[in-house]
């Protein structure tokens, strides 16, 4: 069994994570939610007793004694350098909520003390195990539809509200937020990376608003010459059914596949308003289900001797597995973006 | 060029994103589709997916799915030209200067899938500072192109 902590409750995923835990925990015993830090215990603390786990103001008490085997960061976007750091230092494996970074800088120094350490890092590109998603990869690569031609992606979604706004502790708005997940699952797709990338920021949908909430991103994908689109913008309000999609027109040699990640999903109407609930298996519980097969791995590697375990060579999902150079990459897209509004729509390479 | 994406700035600072496709099979739909997001809501309208009312399924025969009206939009516009023309009216419901503007766009994609590069619309003044009005056209596109299966080599790189 893998024993987990969460490092913070700031993100809006955080009690997904701990359900998926739990979900797992409940099925096999293969993980196990044990413990959760929090800068703010009035957060925090209440969802550790919900959870029947150990609460920690500090995450560095949570790290040592050999509490937990891994954690998952879902902190505000700049914490995640130190809180890595920290964990990597105590030999914790990681997984990191997108993006990873909030700059350049912070990346190569990130992977660089990565490198020192062996543990297992995964970035929550959870949209790499959707359903719809991992079909369409297995159609792609059976060659059956040609090569890609052209890519046009949207990942849409409601403002997530607090720090999400505060630049100083995000690092930007819809660019950073949501250009990471698409340009993660192109990068999967077509195995290539992101060219020059101009981007335009519209007109702010919230006025009031301290970061970009809508823009369109531009590119071709470096080796394929692919032109690659991508809608990142918060321009679904408040009540809008669902958080937000994912969907990308792949449009190939010999065909076109369109891809609407969370669906199919139901209808559920009550007091606090209506929603589209996806069905399927939870992408969360998929996604620690990953990870938990590399850090067994890894655990059977070490007690052989072998050190440190290269990706994409066990299990079965191992190529959904999104690791730090995946993160990192799919986060130089959004920041070339940035560059890009920055100088006028020039393009930027990533 | 079979397949292109266009982007526009208009002068409200409002940014678009078109897709023009004939880079689909023969059996893909025929569909138009649209989302318009402001700062009071969101719009959304699909030809495609969105709209069937009725559905028909029959041994032998293909599925057909469809969302029959009263009257459609061929029905509105000439019944929109006959009133026009009944009434004497000066302006048609569509009229010279409603078709201009749009080639206006559809031309200045075509140039700027040939030079990669931002074109601005003559009938519209000096958009590069955003400023905030109401029925605003385009002030710039911005074109990518790819080429299809039906027409290769026809783009620019």
């Amino acid at each position: 069994m893998i024993k987990f902590g969460i490092i913070s409750y700031a993100h809006v995923h955080s009690d997904s994570y701990a359900w998926a835990l739990k979900t797992i925990f409940d099925h096999d015993g293969a993980a196990k939610l044990v413990a959760v830090s929090d800068t703010e215990p009035s957060r925090g603390r209440p969802r550790a007793e919900h959870w029947g786990a150990q609460f920690f103001e500090n995450y560095r008490d949570m790290l040592s004694g050999s509490i937990v085997d891994a954690v998952i960061i879902a902190s505000e976007n700049v914490r995640h350098e130190e809180e890595i750091a920290a964990a990597a230092a105590a030999g914790i494996h990681v997984i990191c909520e997108k993006p990873v970074g909030i700059s350049k800088e912070q990346l190569q120094s990130m992977q660089a003390n990565l490198q020192k350490h062996s543990i297992i890092f995964q970035t929550a590109f959870v949209c790499r195990f959707s359903a719809p998603v991992v079909d369409a990869k297995r159609l792609i690569d059976s060659g059956s539809l040609g090569a890609i031609r052209a890519i046009s992606a949207t990942n849409h979604g409601r403002y997530p509200g607090g720090w999400f706004g505060e630049p100083a502790l995000s690092g930007g708005g819809a660019v950073i937020d949501h250009t990471v997940h698409a340009a993660d699952v192109v990068r999967m797709l077509t195995r290539d990376e992101f060219g020059s990338v101009t981007a335009f920021r519209g007109a702010n949908l919230r006025p009031d608003l301290q970061v970009e909430d809508n823009a369109l991103i531009y590119s071709r994908l470096s080796r394929t010459g692919i032109p690659v689109s991508i809608d990142c913008s918060w321009s679904r309000h408040d009540k809008w059914p669902i958080w937000g999609d994912l969907q990308l027109n792949i449009f190939c040699e010999k065909g076109v596949i369109k891809i609407d990640a969370f669906k199919p999903h139901i209808n559920v109407s009550s007091a606090s308003g209506f929603e589209w609930q996806s069905l399927g298996e939870d992408l969360n519980v998929k996604l620690i289900r990953s990870f938990c097969n590399a850090v067994n791995e890894h655990r059977a590697s070490d007690r052989r001797g072998h050190g440190a375990v290269p990706k994409n060579s066990y299990d079965h999902d191992a190529s959904l597995r999104a690791n730090f150079d995946d993160g990192a990459k799919a986060a130089s897209v959004a920041f070339a973006a940035y560059s890009s509004i920055a100088n006028n729509s020039a393009p930027v390479l990533p | 060029v079979d397949y292109a994406q266009i982007h526009l700035n208009f002068r409200s600072g409002a940014v678009a994103h078109l897709e023009a496709s004939w880079a689909v099979p023969a059996n893909f739909p025929f569909s138009t589709s649209l989302e318009l997001c402001g700062t009071a809501g969101m719009l959304q309208m699909d030809n495609s997916e969105q709209s069937t009312s009725i559905e028909v399924y029959a041994p032998g025969a293909p599925i057909s799915k469809s969302a029959p009206m009263e009257f459609n939009g061929y029905f509105h516009e000439i019944d929109a030209f006959i009133k026009a023309v009944e009434e004497k009216r000066e302006r048609a419901p569509v009229d010279v200067s409603d078709v201009v503007h749009p080639l206006e766009v559809a031309l200045a994609a075509k140039q700027s899938i040939r030079t990669g590069k931002l074109v601005r619309l003559s009938s519209c003044s000096a958009p590069s500072a955003p400023s905030a009005g109401s029925a605003d056209g385009p002030s710039a596109s911005f074109a990518g192109s790819a080429d299809g299966p039906s027409a290769p080599g026809a783009s620019s790189a």
